[in-house]
């Protein structure tokens, strides 16, 4: 295996629910991911991957269990965690007001980017997202694809080993989700560590070196997409995930 | 880039600066306008009376002189007040003589009609100079020697004008900065926040490698920056028109200063700004959604405007413990600077007062957005005890301003017994019947609505009795500290005594329902509810309910003994688990202390404290104690 770029080790998290009382989010988590790696976390909505990515990114805490971005814990050291992680969700949004360039100088010099090598990088970062044509446009003007390309240079315009995706696809059309892929596998071909959250069996199936299955906050299984199939005697990753997870249910 | 926004220069700047002078010159001219027209019309007054007719005479004299404003004076026996109300007559002047040797005469008007406020003004001027030439023409004719300079009283002013006119302007400079402020920082800050939470650009921020604190810094500096540029436009408007006169005499002299007065003036404005963004941004860290910050805002406004009134209070100075009231100091100081008297010590004692309340609001957003349920979508929360744990203060603090409100204006038109029961079942007992329904708290559990043991059946009333000898003594004591007056007690008593009221119905009115609603009320649903707030427990939910309870005894005297028995009922509730003890507990006490007012029971030693002894109180104390002590369940050993 190679290097541990991220390392989770027995993660919990529980809320207080006023109605439900104490919900168990995720239930002792572990894995570890290496630079040129893509882990996906696989599961249905509400399963946990969430909240595991969430606590990667230190937007929030773990109940109990540690986790380590490129050697930074995520609560002794948020700070260096977070400039380690590109992070990047559905959900996750940027300034419309701001230009693409403008978002990309922004967020560079939020993660750290030293000033003399800033505009370079956010040059080298234009180039390798191919936006230049609309580096001026303001985000508010910009199309659904457009816009998500935009938001991957800004997660990796800092340069992090790691990158963490929650869902990055949900909400896109077929294209600009193919894109999109394309795009995180050229990512871990220039070596990043990167951690993948999806619920679609073909983005996973496509672009992951390793899955976790997880359900209802706890990885049942975990391995490449050959070891899941064969672990449970399926022709298919979907047949695999029903499988596994009804067993694990049962 | 903040600037960019089209929303937040027209809001912040532009809008003011060009309504601002418009507001200034139209309101100037409407009144210049007013004053012309009413100083152009001749003002009808009608006099009438029986006054002999040399007074008739005299006093028709001189309202009628010529003068700024003519009058026409027309004679009338019995004229009919209506004449006001339409404005034909702006002043009815009565003299007449009853037995006294001296008329009396009496100027009827409208304050709320222009032209009879003027009129009833210009016709009491003359009659003051009528009254006093007459006084002098008695006295000399009385043989006293009369110079008219002797009876001058001269008063000099010794500000100059321009301290006059800095002091005028300086009494409302902060107000009006601060308004400006709130107006300014609340365009940049109130969306910051929980709008980009509702734009998922916060997530990406604080997915970002800087720290909470760096986030709330660098926001709360925008904000300040728009507040503070906005106050910069306005303060260059105002200078513009004083300076030019570009709207006439509207500001009738010139603020004058130099470093040594600007550098204060630096030093009370910042801070405020500082003030005014960290409050606009707390609110919109604690808020769900645009919408909701946007619901705060009004209540902002009255924290940050209502320090700012400090300069319109006599005798409040810029000096001593009001510096250490955030911006109500610094506004102080404004004022003294304008007046030309900057005191730097002074302003920086308020200005680190203010600051000091700036950094604790600061961290509040940090706090607010360093919870990990900042990112979560807002949903409806679905009701449940827990929620009603959560809101039980905001629901009894709605319920508190309905109560004094209703209260006071239904003593105007209602007898005391239909305010108690106003009070008792639609203010008290039915929000807290719907919320227990609505929040699903649980009858035998969190209400504690079941029968007692039969110890505490037993012990409860003696409790009470002990209880309020206890009490008596607490009330004596907080006298020494909070002085009631014989007048508030006495008034007290009279509403909470009619005289036309049987003793059955006095004990129904305010023994029993009070002890079976307000115990539902304060020990059922809030005491209940209070006690499943995480880390509360039911020490926690007595004292918290006491002291709500307490508060909802009005009057500042009774509110410290209320809320001691509060806890005593509090304590009976929970160690007996039943809410029927707290009930007859409440309603006996009540009912003692009616019966100890009554002369003829000989039981006033329970609530006098003259009359009783210094080894009462040990005595109850200990009463009390091994009450509630007999009222806990034996330990079961199974």
């Amino acid at each position: 295996m190679p290097e541990a770029a991220v390392e989770a080790r027995h993660l919990c998290k529980s809320f207080f629910d006023d109605s439900r009382g104490e919900v168990k989010a995720v239930r002792d988590v572990s894995f570890r991911v290496g630079r040129g790696e893509v882990f996906g976390l696989l599961g249905v909505n509400g399963a946990g991957k969430t909240t595991t990515l969430r606590i990667l990114a230190t937007l929030m805490a773990p109940t109990s269990g540690s986790a380590a971005i490129d050697g930074h814990d995520v609560r002794d050291d948020p700070g260096g965690a977070r400039r380690s992680i590109g992070y990047l969700s559905s959900t996750t949004a940027l300034y419309p007001r701001l230009t693409a360039r403008e978002t990309l100088r922004f967020f560079a010099r939020m993660n750290g980017c030293p000033e003399d090598r800033l505009a370079a990088r956010v040059e080298e970062v234009i180039d390798t997202m191919a936006i230049g044509s609309y580096a001026d446009t303001r985000i508010e003007r910009l199309s659904t694809g457009m816009r998500q390309k935009v938001s991957i240079a800004r997660a990796i315009v800092h340069d992090p080993p790691v990158l963490v995706f929650d869902e990055p696809a949900a909400g896109l059309d077929v294209l600009n989700a193919h894109e999109m892929l394309s795009m995180i596998e050229k990512l871990r071909s220039e070596g990043h560590a990167i951690v993948f959250s999806t619920h679609v069996m073909s983005e996973a199936e496509r672009i992951c070196s390793r899955i976790a299955i997880i359900h209802e906050g706890g990885i049942l299984a975990e391995g490449t997409v050959d070891a899941l199939k064969s672990l449970a005697g399926a022709a298919t990753l979907e047949d695999a995930f029903v499988g596994i997870v009804g067993a694990g249910r049962a | 880039m903040l600037f960019r926004d089209r929303r937040t220069i027209l809001v912040s700047m532009v809008l003011p600066a060009i309504l601002m002078p418009i507001l200034i010159f139209g309101s100037n001219r409407v009144s210049e306008m007013s004053e012309q027209a009413i100083a152009s019309d001749s003002c009808v007054v009608i006099l009438t009376g029986n006054a002999p007719d040399s007074v008739m005479e005299s006093v028709g004299r001189a309202i009628s002189a010529p003068g700024a404003a003519p009058v026409s004076l027309v004679g009338m026996d019995s004229p009919d007040r209506g004449m006001l109300d339409s404005d034909t007559v702006q002043a009815i002047v009565s003299a007449r003589v009853h037995r006294k040797p001296v008329p009396e005469v009496v100027v009827h008007y409208r304050e709320d009609l222009d032209r009879s406020r003027l009129a009833a003004g210009l016709v009491l001027d003359r009659l003051y100079a009528l009254r006093d030439s007459v006084r002098l023409e008695i006295l000399a004719g009385r043989g006293a020697v009369l110079m008219h300079d002797s009876s001058f009283v001269e008063i000099r002013d010794i500000a100059s004008p321009e301290a006059l006119y800095g002091y005028e302007v300086g009494t409302m400079a902060m107000l009006f900065a601060m308004i400006f402020l709130l107006s300014g920082v609340s365009v940049a800050a109130l969306d910051s926040i929980a709008g980009e939470r509702e734009r998922g650009s916060l997530e990406t921020l604080l997915a970002s490698g800087i720290s909470r604190s760096a986030v709330a810094g660098s926001k709360l500096a925008a904000a300040c920056t728009v507040g503070l540029v906005s106050v910069l436009v306005q303060t260059g408007s105002f200078l513009i028109i004083e300076r030019t006169g570009l709207l006439g005499d509207v500001f009738p002299g010139r603020i004058t200063g130099s470093a040594v007065t600007y550098l204060p003036m630096l030093l009370q404005v910042l801070p405020s700004a500082l003030f005014a963004g960290s409050m606009v941004l707390y609110a919109s860290a604690s808020s769900a959604t645009f919408r909701q910050a946007q619901l705060k805002f009004l209540p902002l406004l009255v924290a940050g405007v209502v320090p700012t009134l400090a300069p319109l209070f006599p005798g409040l100075e810029g000096r001593g413990l009001i510096t250490a009231v955030p911006v109500a100091g610094l506004s102080l100081c404004l004022r003294d600077t304008l007046a030309g008297r900057p005191d730097l010590p002074w302003t920086l004692a308020a200005a680190g007062s203010t600051l000091a309340a700036s950094a604790l609001i600061s961290r509040a957003v940090v706090n607010a957005i360093s919870r990990e349920d900042i990112l979560s979508p807002a949903a409806d929360p679905v009701p449940c005890p827990a929620l009603l744990a959560r809101k039980a203060f905001l629901y009894s603090g709605i319920v508190w301003a309905v109560s004094v409100i209703s209260s006071i204006q239904l003593e105007r038109v209602a007898d005391g017994r239909t305010v108690l029961l106003v009070n008792q079942l639609l203010i008290l007992l039915l929000p807290a019947l719907y919320a227990a329904l609505r929040f699903g708290l649980p009858g035998t559990g969190a209400l504690r609505l079941r029968l007692p043991r039969p110890t505490p059946l037993l012990v409860v009333i003696p409790c009470a009795a002990a209880g309020l000898i206890l009490t008596t003594g607490l009330y004596e004591l907080v006298s020494t500290v909070l002085p009631t007056g014989g007048r508030a007690v006495q008034s007290f008593g009279d509403a909470m005594l009619p005289g036309s009221v049987s003793m059955t119905e006095l004990l129904l009115l305010y023994c029993i329902l009070p002890g079976i609603v307000e115990e539902f009320v304060f020990r059922g649903v809030l005491m209940g509810s209070l006690g499943l707030r995480k880390g509360w427990g039911p020490a926690g939910a007595i004292l918290a309910s006491a002291v709500v309870f307490g508060m909802f005894h009005f009057l500042y005297f009774r509110i410290i003994p209320t809320a001691f028995i509060g806890v005593m009922v509090g304590i009976a509730v929970v160690r007996s688990d039943s809410l029927l003890t707290g009930m007859i507990w409440h309603a006996s006490s009540n009912a003692l202390a009616l019966l100890a007012a009554h002369p003829s029971l000989g039981m006033d030693f329970l609530v006098n404290p003259a009359t009783v002894p210094a080894a009462a109180y040990p005595a109850a104390f200990a009463a009390v104690f091994l009450g509630l002590l007999l009222m806990k369940p034996p330990l079961r050993r199974d």
